[in-house]
Parts: structure tokens; C-alpha cells; sequence
């Protein structure tokens, strides 16, 4: 992982040390990665607290499997995997109950496209941007949010959510498409063409070029 | 992953279409345009409250795991030497039987006779109103310690990992306790709250050792499985908890349980090995 200061251990190091009993060792790699982790978890689930609760589950299972970490991905794709999993456990839980969601997309309460909005307010268009991404059917959202909001390339985004390259640039491509209406009202708020890396060294690489 | 989703969670046309790429470059534009703008929100971070609450939830499974017996597979030995010094520290009950070791070394043989007699003659008067228990001078706070290390030597001579079964390391009756059904709607935002209720509803002493709910107490009370009993007192380190009720947690079955000073909700399926803690919060008096 880039961006360590000198001597800081990196994540296989951190895990490997918890592994071998560093009480403290888990503590740091997960403050190291709190706020990604956070961001996959909040994006998917789309709920606070259903968030916290899906981060809290993957972190405890990480915790408890870390002796089983092989080293064949990176610790991060790792710990994605973990949360992503984790949130869509959550997800297929809460829609076996039958709240609020059906299961078919069409039911979703969706987002009215608005006319007219002030579209350089934020907070407004983040509310947009949370109310579209319900919209989506959440294994096609994980693929987007991995993708296009956490700037994950495709070929980790497939790690991350165990399909094909192939898979993860069509959820992609057809979760922009079902965002496209919307988001519409906000087109003058696009910025240039081009995913924008979040800055605490997440590979900038950017896919799902479809 | 996806065979694990709901039918309705699938695209119907999951793989990227060959060709698609090229398909039309004005659609392409537009979608670019709604993948730039996702880029450009902003990530949230995360509230200190949960961060909080996940740092103690990382606690709390550290410190069950230090407790747990060394396992065979030396990589995930988290170092239950001073772990489980201090656990007998917690659990108090390694005094009494180390200064029966000890003494016999430094005084007379007539006196060690005095304390053996002493002992036996206390153990089998505490036998006497205790029809089951095998371990009646260590008392209900040490049993689990002393029949945790008899567990670890187990294990450690099958070469076995601790398995979904609670094993023997639990099972005196000083640490019984009973389960309640209240039938209770826990709630996330309330939790701590409707527990402090049912604690003070059917009685602080109602699942300490074989006692079963006070008078009045609007719950039924059934003994644990040994599934149950181990995910019970693995979470509150071999203590008899104040309270695990059968109820639901925002909907879904679980069972709730409660020490002097933190609850937990498991899901039904818990067991010692396999926690399954849906969550976990302080128990604020």
C-alpha cells in the first residue's frame, strides 16, 4: 500500500501481526481503512444505521478469520470483500422480510427527476445521489459504487465482488443508465469525463469503461 | 456470490454484451457523464459514534478470544497464557485453591492434616444441597476457568480447533442460568433501555444459578441448549449473565442477552465457537 510514512507497517504486515496475537494490530489496520470501508458499506446499504451494523459484522469477522488470509489479494480487497458481503447479507435479510422493497426494481420508491432545483446545492444533490442509488438492484450498486464512487477498477471490483470482469462493467453500465434520468436535472454539475480518485490512496485506476 | 441473491437481485442479462463498447458513442457519453459525477461525490466518513462502537465491539471479541484455549494451529494462538491469568483473575476463584497448594509447602504436617479435614468436611456438607454439581468448593465463579484449562488440554490432545459445540468447559450447574421468552420488541435505538426494563421487570436474580423468574414475571423460563449455553457464557466470559431473553431484535428472532454492565444480540443459531453477535451495546445503569 502506498502512502505509509516510513516504518509503518503495512496492512499484510498489520494482519499477520494479529494473527500472531498483537492485540493492537487489528485496531490500526482497521483505523487506517475506516472511512472506505465506511463509504462501501453506507453506499450499499444505504442506511446509517443498517451501515454501522454491516461494518461492525465485517469487522468482527475479519477479525476472526484473519488467520485465514492467504495473501492472494490484497488485505483491502479483502476487507471489501468482507464489508460488501457483509452489507449485502443485510440487504437480502431485510428483503426476505419484505420491507420497503420487493425485490423487483420496478416496485422501488423512486426519486422524482426534478426540474428547475438549485443544482449547486450539495447537500441536495447528495440526497439525489443516495435516493438514485436505491434505485439500483444492490449487487448492480456494489459494482457502481466500487466503481464510479470509490474509484476501484474493474479488475479489483471483480475481486472484490467474486464475478467477472465482464459482470462487473455490466452492472456498471446499466446501473449508470438506470441513474441517468435521476440525475439528469444535475448535468451542469458533471464535471469532465473522468473518474475522480478519493484521495487517501486508493488505486487511481479507474474501469468499468462501459 | 450472486446464486446466493434473490432471483430478483439479478440482471437478466449479466454479462457485458460483446460489442457493447462501441455501441453507441452519444449513450456512452452520457453514462460517462453520470460516472464522473458520481466520482466527484464526496466520500463519508466515518461518525465517531460508530467508530466508537466498532473499536469496542473489536475489544470485547479480542478479549473473548484471548480467553478462548490455545489452539493446535500455533498462527492464531493470540497468547491465552496471560489471558487466562487474567480471566481466574476475574472470575476470582483461583485464591482459595492455590492457597491450599501453597501452604502445605511452609507449615507443619499436622496442620496441612487440619485444612484437608477442613476442606472435605466443607465439601461435603456444600455436596449435600447440591445434587449435581461435581465441583462444589471452587464455587460458581471459578468452575469456568478451572474447566476451561481442562478443555484446552482436551482439545490440545485430539489436535482439534475448538469446535460448534460448546464443550464441557461450561457445563457446571454453577453457571446455569435459565432463558426468559418475554416476546420483547427490541429495538436498536432502545435497546439498553428495554433491557435495564426487563432486567428490572423479572428480577436481577431471575437466570442467576437454578433459580427461575420472580413471581410476577410476565416471561416464561426454559433452560438453555448447550448450543445457547456456550454462546452465553462465552460472551460474558464464563459469568452467569442477568438476563438472555428469546425475543426479537428489530424484527428478526435473537436472543438477548445481558451482563452486569453490556448486552448483546446473537442470532439464534449462536454458539461458542460461532458467536453470531448482531450487535453489542454498553449497559448504562
Amino acid at each position: 500500500m502506498s502512502g505509509l510514512a516510513p516504518g509503518e507497517p503495512s496492512d499484510a504486515i498489520l494482519l499477520r501481526r494479529h494473527a500472531a496475537g498483537d492485540t493492537d494490530a487489528f485496531g490500526v489496520l482497521f483505523r487506517r481503512h475506516k472511512d472506505r470501508l465506511w463509504a462501501v458499506a453506507l453506499r450499499i446499504a444505504c442506511d446509517p444505521d443498517d451501515a454501522a451494523d454491516a461494518l461492525q459484522e465485517a469487522m468482527i469477522s475479519a477479525f476472526r478469520r484473519a488467520g485465514d488470509f492467504r495473501g492472494e489479494s490484497a488485505v483491502t480487497t479483502w476487507l471489501h470483500r468482507i464489508v460488501v458481503n457483509a452489507s449485502l447479507d443485510l440487504l437480502r435479510r431485510r428483503s426476505a422480510r419484505s420491507v420497503g422493497w420487493s425485490g423487483n426494481p420496478d416496485d422501488l420508491p423512486v426519486a422524482e427527476p426534478r426540474q428547475g432545483v438549485d443544482s449547486a446545492a450539495s447537500t441536495d444533490s447528495r440526497l439525489d445521489v443516495d435516493a438514485a442509488l436505491r434505485t439500483l438492484p444492490p449487487p448492480q450498486r456494489a459494482a457502481l459504487v466500487l466503481v464510479d464512487m470509490l474509484g476501484y477498477s474493474v479488475a479489483d471490483t471483480s475481486a472484490i465482488l467474486g464475478v467477472s470482469e465482464g459482470t462487473v462493467k455490466s452492472r456498471c453500465a446499466r446501473g449508470r443508465a438506470k441513474l441517468l434520468p435521476y440525475l439528469a436535472h444535475l448535468r451542469g454539475d458533471f464535471p469532465e469525463r473522468g473518474n475522480q480518485a478519493v484521495s487517501d490512496g486508493v488505486p487511481s485506476e479507474q474501469g468499468g469503461g462501459a | 456470490m450472486s446464486g446466493h441473491w434473490p432471483p430478483e437481485w439479478d440482471d437478466p442479462e449479466e454479462e457485458f454484451p460483446e460489442g457493447a463498447d462501441q455501441a453507441d458513442t452519444e449513450a456512452e457519453a452520457r453514462l460517462s457523464e453520470v460516472s464522473a459525477y458520481l466520482a466527484s461525490v464526496p466520500a463519508p466518513v466515518l461518525p465517531d459514534a460508530v467508530e466508537s462502537r466498532i473499536s469496542a465491539a473489536l475489544a470485547a471479541e479480542a478479549a473473548t478470544r484471548a480467553e478462548r484455549p490455545a489452539p493446535a494451529d500455533g498462527a492464531r494462538n493470540l497468547g491465552p497464557a496471560p489471558a487466562r491469568a487474567r480471566v481466574r483473575r476475574h472470575r476470582g476463584g483461583d485464591g482459595p485453591r492455590r492457597r491450599f497448594r501453597v501452604r502445605p509447602q511452609v507449615v507443619g504436617g499436622s496442620l496441612l492434616t487440619c485444612l484437608l479435614l477442613a476442606v472435605l468436611g466443607f465439601a461435603l456438607s456444600h455436596a449435600s444441597f447440591s445434587s449435581s454439581s461435581s465441583s462444589a468448593v471452587a464455587g460458581s465463579a471459578a468452575e469456568p476457568a478451572e474447566a476451561s484449562s481442562a478443555a484446552a488440554s482436551s482439545a490440545a490432545g485430539a489436535g482439534a480447533v475448538p469446535s460448534a459445540a460448546p464443550g464441557p468447559q461450561h457445563a457446571g450447574t454453577g453457571s446455569s442460568f435459565v432463558v426468559t421468552a418475554s416476546g420483547t420488541k427490541y429495538q436498536r435505538s432502545t435497546l439498553a433501555e428495554q433491557v435495564r426494563t426487563r432486567l428490572g421487570a423479572d428480577g436481577t436474580h431471575a437466570t442467576f444459578g437454578t433459580t427461575v423468574p420472580a413471581a410476577g414475571a410476565t416471561s416464561t423460563a426454559a433452560v438453555p441448549s448447550q448450543a445457547l449455553r456456550g454462546c452465553v457464557l462465552q460472551l460474558t466470559e464464563g459469568v452467569p449473565p442477568r438476563l438472555v431473553d428469546q425475543a426479537t431484535y428489530e424484527g428478526e428472532p435473537a436472543y438477548i442477552i445481558a451482563s452486569s454492565s453490556r448486552v448483546w444480540v446473537v442470532k439464534p443459531g449462536c454458539t461458542a465457537a460461532k458467536t453470531e453477535v448482531v450487535t453489542s451495546v454498553p449497559l448504562a445503569s
